[in-house]
């Protein structure tokens, strides 16, 4: 009887650790993924002020943009002074996977935003009247933030033309 | 003793639903705006109304404004995922049939679900659409009932994501899977019918007047050109070879999430609605088609281009043809509409039709066979149905 309450008792210490472990928040290569809301690009521009940036709008089902991703971050670390920001346009639901795509391309340390509206197509007017949604979408600003934003994924010479034009 | 075993045991089974409920599959929000609607022969209209963790079939006979007690099609809670570009369907035949495609989570995200009643008292045990549906992703998935009372399905699929590494452009194929109207338990294997489709992009699907199923899909041409193309398949299951029918040029190596719409009306006459950003026409745009398909009349231009006018639908119902789109000013999405009482000839004014400052679905047009109705759901204007044209014109 002795041992068998001593298995149980060690069972249970089992798993309540268990339950315990379960629900402890991870906080170990989390990228800081910011909430994108109306008015957050108006923010962006102040956050930037007087200097170049791109902005480069993604989201998870956009195989296109996945493909990109290396090559982000190659250039993170060829240019470690560039303003990258990054922008999922997915719902806040996919935040989990919006971290594990940025953190399997050592992206999350770049200045990252996932879209929080109920109303995407608001977020989308406030970034560019013109723009209809498609992903991915690069914008290119210089210091004074005029701007070229490119639809689709973009090509590394263009990549590097962008790049020289809004340091200049 | 017994304590702690009695304790041990639903700890046990405690950990165990906590991994279930911890799975990536997460309740998604704002399923409830991607609803579909189809008339009965009775002149019911039948909807189906989705939650987030099950889709149900409700009713009215007022034409919307009041629904029945909805009828759960899963007794089982799975998370439902529906988005703008990939809603659900409801067919309701002419003997009152009804038939029910939707998408939940299971071991593939938005999997395929089919599920069919014999008056839409009580439902089949839903069932999965796609022969490889546990192993590859599936998506925008269509459902028509053709004349011979075959039920088909078309879908987005990335089985054959090998075969397209090297191109890398996005792109997947479309399969299809038929059967016979009746007690469906599975479906037969299925099958590639189409290569080179733009994975985001909802494909269009219609029956021609000769039992023809007509496909109209977003293709990845070389050069990443997206543009969109036909194909064809014979009520014998010949599949014919695509053929371009949009020159727009819209080159993007990306996802434009905008599919096409098609109708064929009862003289056999091809309307189509298509949104391109292309190099040589850029914008939302109508043709018809009076050779089934080979050739079509100049594109005529929806919307008002400072409104970002997009996610069009065409109805044709005999000579009356309608379309409805989306427009959205900065705070406001608007659905218009316009229609054609010869066949897509001349066309009314476009008209402002309704109106939301929240998240909406895509504006869908449905018929009584007398009348085309926008169906259309938002966040806050709820679900609404809206007669296109004057009331009792389009007989």
């Amino acid at each position: 009887m002795n041992i068998i309450m001593k298995l149980s008792k060690l069972f249970l210490t089992c798993f309540l650790l268990l339950l315990c472990c379960g629900s402890l928040p991870i906080y170990a290569e989390q990228a800081n993924l910011k909430h994108f809301a109306s008015g957050s690009y108006q923010q962006l521009l102040k956050n930037y002020a007087d200097k170049p940036f791109v902005l480069m709008i993604w989201s998870i089902h956009c195989s296109s943009c996945l493909k990109k991703m290396p090559e982000l971050s190659e250039l993170r670390k060829n240019m470690p002074d560039l303003n990258l920001i990054m922008l999922a346009t997915d719902d806040i639901s996919a935040t989990d996977q919006v971290n594990s795509i940025l953190n399997n391309n050592e992206l999350s340390q770049t200045d990252n935003w996932i879209f929080a509206e109920a109303n995407p197509q608001k977020l989308r007017y406030e970034i560019d009247p013109k723009w209809y949604g498609e992903v991915p979408r690069t914008y290119f600003l210089d210091k004074n933030h005029q701007r070229i934003g490119i639809s689709g994924s973009v090509p590394p010479n263009t990549l590097e033309t962008m790049l020289k034009n809004i340091h200049e | 003793m017994n304590y702690f075993v009695f304790l041990g045991l639903p700890l046990v089974f405690l950990t165990l639903s906590q991994q279930l409920i911890a799975s990536p599959e997460k309740l998604l929000p704002e399923q409830k705006i991607y609803t579909a609607a189809a008339f009965g022969p009775d002149g019911r209209l039948w909807r189906i109304a989705p939650s987030q963790k099950f889709v149900a079939i409700d009713y009215s006979t007022d034409h919307g404004k009041t629904f029945s007690q909805p009828i759960r099609i899963d007794p089982e809670d799975k998370p439902i995922h529906l988005w703008d570009e990939n809603p659900p369907t409801l067919i309701v035949d002419s003997k009152g049939r009804l038939f029910v495609l939707y998408f939940a989570d299971d071991r593939q995200a938005s999997t395929s679900y089919f599920s069919h009643s014999d008056n839409g008292t009580q439902f089949s045990v839903p069932i999965k659409v796609s022969f490889m549906a546990d192993t590859w992703y599936h998506y925008q998935t269509e459902m028509l009932v053709d004349k011979q009372n075959r039920i088909h399905f078309i879908w987005h699929d990335v089985r054959d994501r090998a075969e397209y590494k090297k191109q890398g452009g996005g792109d997947l194929s479309i399969y299809h899977t038929s059967a016979l109207v009746g007690k469906i338990a599975n479906f037969p294997a299925d099958r590639r019918i189409a290569k080179n489709i733009c994975s985001c992009c909802r494909t269009a699907i219609a029956e021609d007047i000769d039992g023809s199923l007509v496909i109209l899909a977003r293709f990845v041409y070389p050069d990443n050109i997206r543009d969109h193309g036909l194909l064809k398949l014979s009520p014998d299951g010949e599949i014919s070879e695509p053929w371009r029918v949009t020159f727009d040029d819209w080159q993007i190596e990306g996802c434009p999430a905008h599919g096409p719409a098609l109708s064929i009306s009862a003289e056999g006459r091809y309307h189509m609605a298509w949104f391109t950003q292309g190099e040589k026409r850029s914008g939302l745009f109508y043709a018809w088609s009076d050779d089934k398909g080979k050739t079509f009349s100049s594109p005529m231009q929806i919307g008002d281009q400072d409104k970002l006018p997009g996610r069009a639908d065409v109805l044709a119902v005999g000579n009356f043809v309608a379309l409805a789109w989306k427009v959205f000013d900065g705070s406001k999405t608007r659905i218009e509409a316009m229609y054609s009482r010869d066949g897509g000839l001349h066309w009314s004014p476009a008209r402002s039709i309704v109106e939301s400052a929240t998240q909406s679905a895509h504006p869908a047009l449905i018929s009584d066979g007398k009348q085309v109705y926008l169906s259309w759901n938002s966040m806050d204007t709820g679900f609404l149905l809206i007669p296109i044209g004057p009331a009792g014109s389009n007989e």
